[in-house]
């Protein structure tokens, strides 16, 4: 028992980070459906980068910022040109991952891939990231709740028109929740290959990016209940891996579905919990005569 | 502001336009829909940039690029739709951009802010609770929080966009006397309206605007409401129907100052004295009902009916007005009455049953409806005129399945000409008119119809004099030829005015009933909010 905790705990960390990233920027308005791609690009870079600049740390810097610059393009192209959010992180999400495959082929070739060393543990088995992650999950409450700039960035993503009567720059704050949040997801990929893996492969993500969507709905956009939320969800992989290896009497494809079947059913049932913000994936145009 | 001037792709809703607004007044801008009235001031305010012209305060030119640097310059604007953020509260959305270091911060902030609004909303007579989530509050308590949020950034000049637009009669005087108080205070006002009453009642100066250019500045001691209706509609529009409507209107208008009642009986052009069933008619020789509604109720979410329990007889010839502040289930009730939702209960036309039957039954039993939201519901904004009035009787028209376009562009062209819709062709897409041309095209469908129930919700918004005048005249001729009509409407006005009966709608029920010229506006009003029901 105590071997799946450690497990789940493990395994709730690349969704802590892709949902949370995927809340920031949402709540500032911007929808990023790029996570699966960012994760995949994380993972290339981070790979890469600690394998041939020696270090996790410099890997996940170097993920991090390489997540930061899509997530920038994404801002910038729906903000300044207004273009839709869904087909241009949708593009991203194909620029992102093919970018990752790429990098690989580039840099490993198709010869047998080294392993890097994975993170060390800091206490009670776990790594320096899992608390990150924990933290970054409370700082995030903290900050948006709790802070002028966090009201700020919630109400560009409620009601931008009044956000920008009151003399808030939508564009500017919507920039940096989008390149922050896409940043976060990257280093979600890139935890991956340090902890699970050792390498990088194309299918090394295996959907957690789509989940992790999913798992921002299910939090209802919040970071408390999405820390929550990760709980889950790592534990229905952990228990599916399982089912797949040792077999539990179930078929490992009907763990594996409850995850989207619980965030079906919260979205369904639970209405008035699972809040999405108003202005999520829609574009803001001062100068619109057509009432949003 | 000075030489103002704005475009909109070939638009220009702005032509070179001057305003200057003085100290401690308070200053009406005044126009039809589409004059520029909102423009001008969203340029005022940051949100439009002028293609030419500037804007000076107190003598010195100052650059406006945003809301931002508006705020800083001492303008504060409440627009017509609240700009407030539903799921905060009412001191979030006060404090929201200004420079607090966080609501909770060391030296007790959230103290001062609920502080200082409480002593605002004090000093000029708005009163709010600062911890409410303004997604619960009505109407007229979040407009008060969205002045509240000009003066708390310290707002030397405060413009309203259309403020009395669903508010009560009673919560009108409220915000003129709030209004007077900002003004003593040392601030000045700007009114956007379209209404002559108001500025006649509240301003001490007012500009009025049409077509995007001033026309005239004049002190309210200079002036009529009759003055001021035929400045604001021009020389070119001086046909009899519209002054007459205007006339209309300045006496509703000046009634009201002297308390109400007495205006309501003046007769009105237009409402014929032959209609059957209309007015002060005799009420032994009474028609029957034409229309019989019993019991319809719309369920809603949680076991609260949206429309509830509604029963209503209606005369051939009748027009029922009914009142009411937006949200109060008027939309569901309108699509109740036409078939276009599902309901329970009973309506009749002519004794036919026609609730749960197919919309297409009702509408070929004569239920026409207008409905409120124009481009949304009305039309096809992306199909040409042509196709929009063949809508509704496309199967009767076809033959084999075929509809001969040739006969239906012929049909088109003549409800053009009858309801003088000004388009380059009967082919141009509907949604390219302007929204008094697409209510005429929609009123030509309807009539197309042979309507016997006719309900047309907010059926003047935003439509100029001309345009609103030319709905009134349809509506009453409709009545005279027997069809009844219903009228829901949040203008109070247009209701007094049309109305041979009144009604209000609260929380989906329809409370009290006056028959033509026994309605006061305040008792309405109280209605309206639920007070003495």
């Amino acid at each position: 028992m105590s071997e799946f905790l450690t497990l789940t705990i493990t395994a709730m960390v690349p969704f802590l980070f892709v949902a949370q990233g995927t809340m920031l920027s949402g709540r500032a308005g911007i929808f990023n459906v790029a996570q699966e791609g960012l994760m995949l690009l994380g993972a290339a870079v981070g790979y890469i980068i600690s394998l041939k600049a020696g270090g996790n740390v410099v890997g996940i810097i170097a993920a991090a910022l390489a997540g930061a610059v899509v997530g920038f393009i994404l801002s910038w192209a729906t903000t300044s040109l207004r273009l839709d959010q869904f087909v241009v992180g949708l593009a991203l999400f194909f620029l992102a991952g093919g970018t990752a495959s790429l990098l690989y082929r580039v840099v490993i070739g198709n010869d047998e891939p080294p392993r890097i060393a994975p993170l060390p543990e800091l206490i009670l088995g776990q790594d320096a990231m899992v608390f990150v992650a924990l933290a970054l999950s409370g700082f995030l409450w903290w900050w948006l709740y709790r802070t002028d700039a966090g009201m700020r960035l919630r109400s560009v993503g409620e009601n931008p028109k009044a956000a920008d009567s009151l003399g808030i720059n939508v564009a500017r704050t919507r920039m940096w929740a989008g390149t922050v949040g896409a940043a976060l997801m990257a280093v979600g990929g890139a935890y991956l290959p340090m902890v699970f893996s050792g390498v990088y492969a194309d299918g090394i993500v295996a959907g957690r990016g789509w989940l992790a969507i999913a798992l921002a709905f299910f939090g209802g956009w919040r970071p408390q209940y999405i820390l929550a939320g990760s709980a889950f969800f790592a534990a229905m992989e952990v228990l599916a891996q399982r089912a797949q290896v040792s077999g539990v009497g179930i078929p490992h494809q009907f763990v594996s579905m409850l995850p989207y079947i619980a965030t079906l059913a919260v979205m369904v049932f639970a209405l008035r919990w699972a809040l999405v913000p108003q202005f999520l994936g829609k574009n803001y145009d001062r100068e619109s005569r057509i009432v949003g | 502001m000075s030489g103002i001037r704005k475009t909109f792709g070939p638009v220009v809703a702005l032509d070179g336009v001057d305003f200057t607004v003085a100290d401690r007044e308070i200053h009406g801008l005044l126009g039809g829909n589409g004059a520029g009235k909102t423009t001008l001031m969203n340029v005022l305010y940051g949100l439009y940039a002028p293609d030419a012209g500037t804007v000076s305060i107190d003598g010195s030119a100052v650059d406006i690029q945003s809301p931002k640097d508006a705020i800083a310059a001492g303008i504060g604007m409440v627009h017509q739709n609240f700009l407030q953020v539903d799921v905060f509260t009412v001191a979030e959305n006060i404090v929201l951009g200004t420079d607090s270091t966080g609501l909770t911060a060391a030296d007790g902030s959230p103290q001062t802010a609920t502080q200082r609004i409480t002593e605002l909303s004090e000093r000029f007579g708005l009163s709010v609770d600062p911890s409410a989530r303004v997604a619960d509050l009505p109407v007229g308590v979040r407009q008060r929080v969205e002045i509240l949020k000009a003066l708390y950034r310290g707002a030397k000049v405060l413009v309203l966009d259309e403020p009395t637009t669903n508010l009560t009669p009673q919560e009108v005087d409220d915000l003129f006397s709030s209004m007077r108080a900002i003004v003593d205070d040392g601030m000045s006002v700007v009114l956007i309206t379209h209404k002559i009453r108001e500025t006649m009642e509240v301003c001490d100066r007012m500009t009025v605007m049409r077509d995007g250019r001033w026309i005239a500045t004049v002190d309210k001691a200079d002036t009529t409401a009759d003055d001021l209706a035929s400045t604001m509609i021009g020389e070119v529009a001086g046909s009899d129907a519209d002054a007459a409507a205007l006339a209309e209107a300045a006496q509703v208008a000046l009634g009201e100052e002297d308390l109400g009642e007495a205006s309501l009986t003046h007769p009105l052009p237009g409402a014929s004295e032959a209609r059957p069933g209309g007015g002060a008619a005799d009420p032994v020789a009474q028609p029957p009902a034409r229309v019989t509604v019993r019991g319809l109720t719309v369920a809603g979410p949680g076991g609260k009916p949206l429309v509830d329990d509604v029963t209503l007889d209606l005369r051939p010839g009748e027009i029922l007005g009914i009142a009411g502040v937006a949200g109060n289930g008027q939309g569901e009730l309108a699509e109740a009455l036409t078939g276009t939702r599902t309901a329970s209960g009973s309506l009749t036309v002519d004794g036919d049953e026609l609730v749960g039957r197919p919309t297409a039954t009702w509408l070929r039993s004569g239920v026409v409806y207008v409905p409120e939201d124009r481009q949304r519901d009305g039309i096809l904004p992306g199909a040409g005129i042509t196709e929009n009035l063949v809508l509704g009787s496309h199967r009767t028209r076809a033959k084999a399945g075929m509809i001969n376009w040739r006969a239906a562009r012929a049909e088109a062209v003549e409800a053009i000409k009858e309801f003088s819709v000004k388009t380059p062709s009967a082919a141009t897409a509907c949604g390219q008119l302007s929204g008094g041309n697409i209510q005429r095209v929609i009123l030509a469908r309807a009539f197309a119809h042979n309507p016997k129930l006719l309900l047309l919700h907010n059926p003047t918004r935003g439509l100029d004099i001309r345009s609103t005048q030319f709905v009134y005249d349809r509506v009453r001729n409709a009545a005279a030829q027997g069809c009844v009509v219903i009228v829901i409407s949040e203008d109070l006005d247009e209701v007094l005015a049309l109305a041979d009966r009144v009604t209000v709608a609260y929380s989906g029920r329809l409370v009290g009933e006056f028959p033509r010229g026994e309605a006061n506006p305040y008792d309405l009003g109280r209605l309206m909010t639920g007070v003495g029901a």
